[in-house]
Formats: C-alpha cells, sequence, structure tokens
C-alpha cells in the first residue's frame, strides 16, 4: 500500500509518468543487451539520445552540476576535482573523455538516472567537453554552471572552428540562466562578459616571470572580438592566452574576481586572491585547472575544508626509472597545438643530457587521413636547445621529422625508428640522460612497455 | 646576377586557422635548395600591400569573422590584384581564402559580400560545415606512381558554385588561371603534397626565367610516402 501511495504522488504528472516509464524502458533494454552479452555500452550509444531526449527536462539534476568547455583532455583538473570531492564522500557523475559525443553523454545521465525520483545518483555532474551539439542541445536542462576554462583554433573537427563555437554559446546562453565561470585570459571568452547578462565568475592568471611579451606562434586571437583591432597584449602565458587590452574600444582583460598571482615554477607556489597554493607542475595549463578547482570548491562552499587537498597533490606520476635512466612522459592531445607547445615549454633548459621519443599514430581520432595542422601550429625550435636526441617513431615520424627540419633543429639530433624493435637500443646504448616521451593515447602503452623490456 | 624570390604572405595573423605556416615554411624550404636567395614578407590589415613587387602571395585560410575582415581590406587592392594576375604573379589561395577572388559569399541569413569578382564563382553558405579529409587525382602529375595524389583536410562552410573557370582538379572548388592557383584545401597543403609544389615553384621559376631543378629524395617526400602507404593505399576511405 505505502509503495502504491508513494507511486501515485511520483505519477503526478502525465510528463512524469512517461518519464519514469521511458527511463525504465531504457533499463530494461540495457539489460536485456548486458544478459545476452552483447557490448551493452557500445548498443546502449545507439539509441540513448532518443531516450534522452524525450525526459531531459523531467530529470532532476543536481545542484551543482557543472559544463567545462576545453580545448583539450584534462586529467589535471578532473583528478584533483575527484579527490576533493571523495573527501567529503560526495559521488561525482563524469565522464572520462571530451570528444565524448551527444549519445554517450545521454548514456551517462540514463545510466545514473533513479528510476521512480527520476534524480541522477550523484551529488555532483561534471561534464567536459569540446563539442558545441553537447552545448546547443543539452545545456540548459542539465546544467547549472557552464565553465569554459579554454577555447582553441584548433578546436576544428567538430565544431567549425572557435568563432562558429563561440556564436553557438552565445546564442544558447542568451535565453537561460546557466551560471558562467570564464576564463577571460582568453580575449575570444572574455567577449561573453560583454555580451551576456548571465551571472559571471571570471578567473585569470596576472603577469609572469616566465611569460613572453611577444606572441608564441601566430594567433587570429590577438584581435579584438568587439572591434576587431588588434588587442595590446602585455603578455603571453600561452599563444592565445595572457594579458591585453583594446587599444581602440573598451574591451579589456580587466581584474578578474580569482586573479592567480606570483606564479613560481621553481618554487612550485602561486597566490589565487592572496591564498597560497602549492602545486607540481611547470604548466600554465596546470594552473588553470588547479584555480579552476579552487572556483568550484568555492561556489561549492567546501574551499576550506579542501584547499589542503589541492595542496597535497601528488607529485607527477607520469614518472619512472628504466635502466638507471628518468623516463617522463608529457601529456598532449595532438590535435591540440598548444597542448604540444607547453609541453615542449615544460622540458627544462638547462646543460643536463635530454632526449625525445616523439611520434603519434593519429593525430586526430576522427580523421582517417591525419590532418597535420596541429605541427604547424607548434613551435619546436626549442628542442635544438633543450634535447640531445630526437627518436621519431610512429606512423607520422616523417611528417614529424619534416617539421623539425623546418624549424631547423639540427638533423644529426633527429633519429628515425624505421622498426620500433631497434628504439631501446638506440635511445638505451646511444644516448644518456632523461627520456622525454611525446607520443599520443593509442601508441603510449606499447612505447612504455618496450622500454620496459630493457628492465627484465 | 642575384637570384631572389620575394613572397608576400598575406593576413598571416587573420588567415592562419590550420597551420597554414606551413606552407610558407615549406617554400622557403624548397626554394633554399634551388641555391636561390628568399625573401618572406609578413602582411596584414594596415599595411600597404604592393602587388606588384613580389614574386608569389600567399593566403590562407580563416574563421568567417576574420575572412570578412580580410574581404574589407583586400577590396581596396581591388585593381592592383586583377592586373598582377593578369600579369601572371603567382598567387596561391588555400582554405577559404579562394572564396575571395569569386564574385560573392551569399549567407544562409540571405545577406551576401562582394568579393574581388575576379572570378565567376560564388560561395554558397550551406546548413553544415564540410569537414573531412580528403584526395584528389590531379592528372598533371601522374607518373605512374602515387604521386598524382594530392590530400589534405577540408573544413570550410560554403560550397563553391558557377565556378566555369580552368581546374586543378575537377571539382569545383579549385581554379586555375594564369599563375593563380585556388583550392579549398586547409592547413599545410604544400608539406603534404611536395610534388604539388614543385610543381608550383617550377612554373613560379619559369616566369622568372630560373632554371628549377627537381629534388625527390627529401624528407617531404618519406613522409609523403608514408602518408600514402599508411593513409591511402591501405585504407577503406569513403
Amino acid at each position: 500500500m505505502i509503495f502504491l501511495k508513494r507511486f501515485d504522488t511520483i505519477m503526478q504528472t502525465e510528463e512524469v509518468m512517461k518519464a519514469v516509464l521511458t527511463i525504465i524502458l531504457y533499463k530494461m533494454i540495457t539489460f536485456l543487451y548486458h544478459i545476452f552479452n552483447r557490448n551493452d555500452k557500445k548498443y546502449q550509444e545507439k539509441f540513448s539520445d532518443k531516450f534522452y531526449e524525450k525526459i531531459k527536462d523531467e530529470i532532476i539534476y543536481p545542484i551543482d552540476s557543472f559544463c567545462i568547455l576545453n580545448s583539450y583532455n584534462n586529467e589535471e583538473f578532473r583528478e584533483p576535482f575527484m579527490s576533493m570531492l571523495k573527501n567529503i564522500n560526495k559521488k561525482v557523475i563524469w565522464n572520462k573523455n571530451i570528444t565524448c559525443s551527444k549519445k554517450e553523454f545521454s548514456a551517462l545521465i540514463l545510466n545514473n538516472l533513479k528510476f521512480f525520483s527520476r534524480k541522477l545518483n550523484g551529488d555532483v555532474l561534471l561534464f567536459e567537453t569540446s563539442d558545441y551539439n553537447i552545448i546547443k542541445d543539452y545545456l540548459k536542462p542539465a546544467f547549472s554552471h557552464l565553465v569554459i576554462n579554454d577555447i582553441g583554433r584548433e578546436m576544428s573537427i567538430t565544431n567549425g572552428n572557435a568563432d562558429n563555437f563561440m556564436n553557438i554559446i552565445l546564442e544558447t546562453i542568451k535565453n537561460c540562466n546557466i551560471k558562467l565561470i570564464l576564463n577571460i585570459d582568453n580575449p575570444l571568452i572574455n567577449k561573453i562578459k560583454y555580451a551576456c547578462g548571465n551571472e559571471i565568475t571570471t578567473y585569470g592568471i596576472a603577469q609572469t616571470k616566465y611569460d613572453s611579451n611577444t606572441p608564441l606562434t601566430p594567433s587570429d586571437f590577438n584581435y579584438c572580438p568587439s572591434c576587431q583591432s588588434k588587442l595590446e597584449f602585455s603578455s603571453y602565458h600561452l599563444p592565445h592566452l595572457g594579458v591585453y587590452k583594446c587599444p581602440m574600444c573598451s574591451f579589456d582583460r580587466g581584474t578578474p574576481n580569482f586573479l592567480v598571482d606570483e606564479v613560481d615554477f621553481d618554487k612550485k607556489q602561486l597566490k589565487i586572491n592572496n591564498n597560497i597554493v602549492n602545486f607540481f607542475s611547470s604548466n600554465f595549463f596546470e594552473i588553470y585547472n588547479l584555480t579552476l578547482n579552487y572556483i568550484l570548491a568555492s561556489k561549492m562552499g567546501i574551499l576550506n575544508t579542501n584547499v589542503d587537498c589541492l595542496n597535497r597533490r601528488k607529485e607527477n606520476i607520469n614518472e619512472f626509472i628504466i635502466a638507471s635512466r628518468k623516463i617522463k612522459i608529457l601529456k598532449i592531445q595532438p590535435d591540440c597545438p598548444s597542448t604540444i607547445l607547453h609541453s615542449l615549454l615544460t622540458i627544462p633548459n638547462d646543460k643536463k643530457e635530454k632526449n625525445l621519443v616523439i611520434g603519434f599514430d593519429e593525430f586526430s581520432m576522427k580523421h582517417k587521413l591525419n590532418d597535420i595542422s596541429s605541427l604547424y601550429n607548434t613551435d619546436f625550435s626549442s628542442l635544438n636547445e633543450k634535447t640531445d636526441k630526437i627518436y621519431c617513431i610512429g606512423k607520422c615520424k616523417y611528417d614529424i621529422a619534416t617539421r623539425l627540419e623546418f624549424d631547423h633543429i639540427d638533423s644529426k639530433k633527429i633519429i628515425m625508428i624505421k622498426d620500433l624493435k631497434d628504439l631501446n637500443y638506440k635511445l638505451f646504448n646511444e644516448s644518456k640522460g632523461d627520456i622525454y616521451l611525446l607520443v599520443d593515447i593509442n601508441i603510449i602503452e606499447n612505447i612504455i612497455n618496450i622500454l620496459k623490456e630493457k628492465d627484465s | 646576377m642575384k637570384k631572389i624570390i620575394k613572397i608576400a604572405h598575406l593576413y598571416y595573423d587573420l588567415m592562419n586557422l590550420y597551420g597554414e605556416d606551413g606552407n610558407i615554411l615549406a617554400l622557403e624550404r624548397f626554394i633554399e635548395r634551388q641555391k636561390v636567395d628568399i625573401e618572406i614578407h609578413k602582411l596584414t590589415l594596415g599595411d600597404n600591400i604592393d602587388f606588384r613587387k613580389y614574386d608569389l602571395y600567399y593566403i590562407g585560410g580563416g574563421t568567417e569573422n576574420n575572412e570578412h575582415l580580410v574581404l574589407g581590406d583586400l577590396l581596396h587592392y581591388k585593381i592592383a590584384i586583377k592586373e598582377a594576375i593578369e600579369n601572371g604573379k603567382m598567387f596561391l589561395a588555400t582554405g577559404n581564402a579562394m572564396e575571395l577572388f569569386g564574385r560573392k559569399i551569399r549567407l544562409r541569413t540571405g545577406r551576401s559580400y562582394d568579393c574581388l569578382n575576379i572570378f565567376g564563382y560564388n560561395a554558397i553558405e550551406l546548413e553544415n560545415r564540410i569537414v573531412t579529409d580528403i584526395i584528389y587525382e590531379f592528372p598533371e602529375l601522374d607518373d605512374g606512381s602515387s604521386s598524382k595524389y594530392i590530400f589534405g583536410f577540408k573544413n570550410c562552410s560554403t560550397n563553391i558554385v558557377n565556378n566555369d573557370g580552368e581546374k586543378i582538379f575537377s571539382f569545383p572548388d579549385n581554379i586555375r588561371y594564369k599563375n593563380f592557383y585556388g583550392i579549398m584545401i586547409n592547413g599545410p597543403l604544400l608539406v603534404r603534397n611536395p610534388y604539388f609544389t614543385n610543381y608550383i615553384l617550377e612554373k613560379l621559376f619559369q616566369s622568372k626565367g630560373y632554371e628549377f631543378v627537381v629534388y625527390e629524395n627529401t624528407i617531404e617526400f618519406k613522409a609523403y610516402q608514408e602518408c600514402v602507404n599508411n593513409f591511402v593505399l591501405n585504407s577503406n576511405l569513403d
């Protein structure tokens, strides 16, 4: 009887009833796939968006639901965020890959839905994406906050280009009360501040001693998105991120709500709004990610109990020793040139011997011919000073070697590895010093296994 | 007498969306091998562009916003550009830059922009962008080996229509007129397609009266062959 009463209350409207029945139907179908031993995830994604479309407005999403827009896959953000939430026993529903499609997003939500309450089985929803379709179609019902950490000119595969993406964002947020958290070091993102009336929180990094006062690579983001005059940058953290103002109109980076200052890569310390925070990288992306964690913790009211959690982050785990040689994995996304550039910047410019293994089998997971544009939106010339030998591997080794030669890297440094079986011999017998790996996700495991054979 | 090639990289900071800088690097590298001096001038909005001074004018692809900015500037040089093309100056326009030399760009909203009107084609904005890999076969490069392929990446929002001009390959999204070459392929086209780069440079050197030596054993050709083997011959492309 109690169950029936509760059922009656739940089914108070026709829409709710339809939603509950849709959820039940979805769960039944996926269960059937599961018991017939099919790849249920693959099959779920064939129909999940159709189910989700029907019920998306009836789902009760967590109060804290963040859509994070990024140009690159972002474990550095996610890992401390999850550990922070775990620390206070909060469950996070999240996605692993930012190239996640609408179908994958739908499956993520539906798989975490409770049958009758229509609530998500978690306290926080965290969804990272680089796809405008998610923003266009799913932002409104699902998320309390849209966080724009980065938009890069390279976000071309699914979005056309950064300008198209920005137009979609402005159109979508215009009629919706979503709160915005914006990295205004990026002039294109800063445009939103001037163009909409939503509640906005901004963040950015003040000028640092590591900045360049000339462009790192040619970037069309150097033009004012309001009046198209050339922006005056007082410093560049990355090719499209820095401190700037327009000389012709009121468009200005200004002082963000959360200002990162006194960045010190040697002491691994910085200040956010005058609070000291430690970090373990030499990478501006990491600082943006850390700041983002700080802001989200602050928004959720858990900062005081968790700032230590940010400070206690583990040292870079992507480091290991083989045959007494330090191996360091540089995190990159091959189709995102900023991540390549920044990985190169993290190789120290000292006199110790250093070697780089570089190789991509796929620049983009979506293109069969491997568009190599990202190689030419990146500057490799620093490798002349920083490395002793560069080992080119993988299916695109000659594309990479070509790029290195175009940047006048000494051809004696460049070693072509035509057969991966030769890598260990050449690397361990013909070079000394640390080994940096700059390889794509498809081959990293294989390369690590090959290197480990040296020890066995 | 000193041999020199002068190149103007037009709107290098606005029309450089997908690594088009690579095309300039390729030209630099290939021309250096010919033992000919090279001067590259990077020009953009606000610069006074002289369309008689340079031997090759290169313009790459950009966002639609940037394209409109550039169009506004280029229209000031309309007569000078037309004269330069008629006089056999070499132009290479890649990505959506090709649109600028046609009659109009027509948007889905019904609005249209007048372009340089040097060629008769129009660019019509599509409902969905074209984002794809692309392979063309260029008959003039066909020596029985795989050198005939021109491959690249296309990311554009328009279709080229009414293109009655002479073409490099049998698709409407390219044009060849005297020494003007327009191709709707984005990114480092000349790096990926060294046979085509040699072809273009041979024409350029002819126009200058310089001898051109064909080198085909360099790293770019190895990259080309690697790409053909990995992604063209051994793949199931549509």
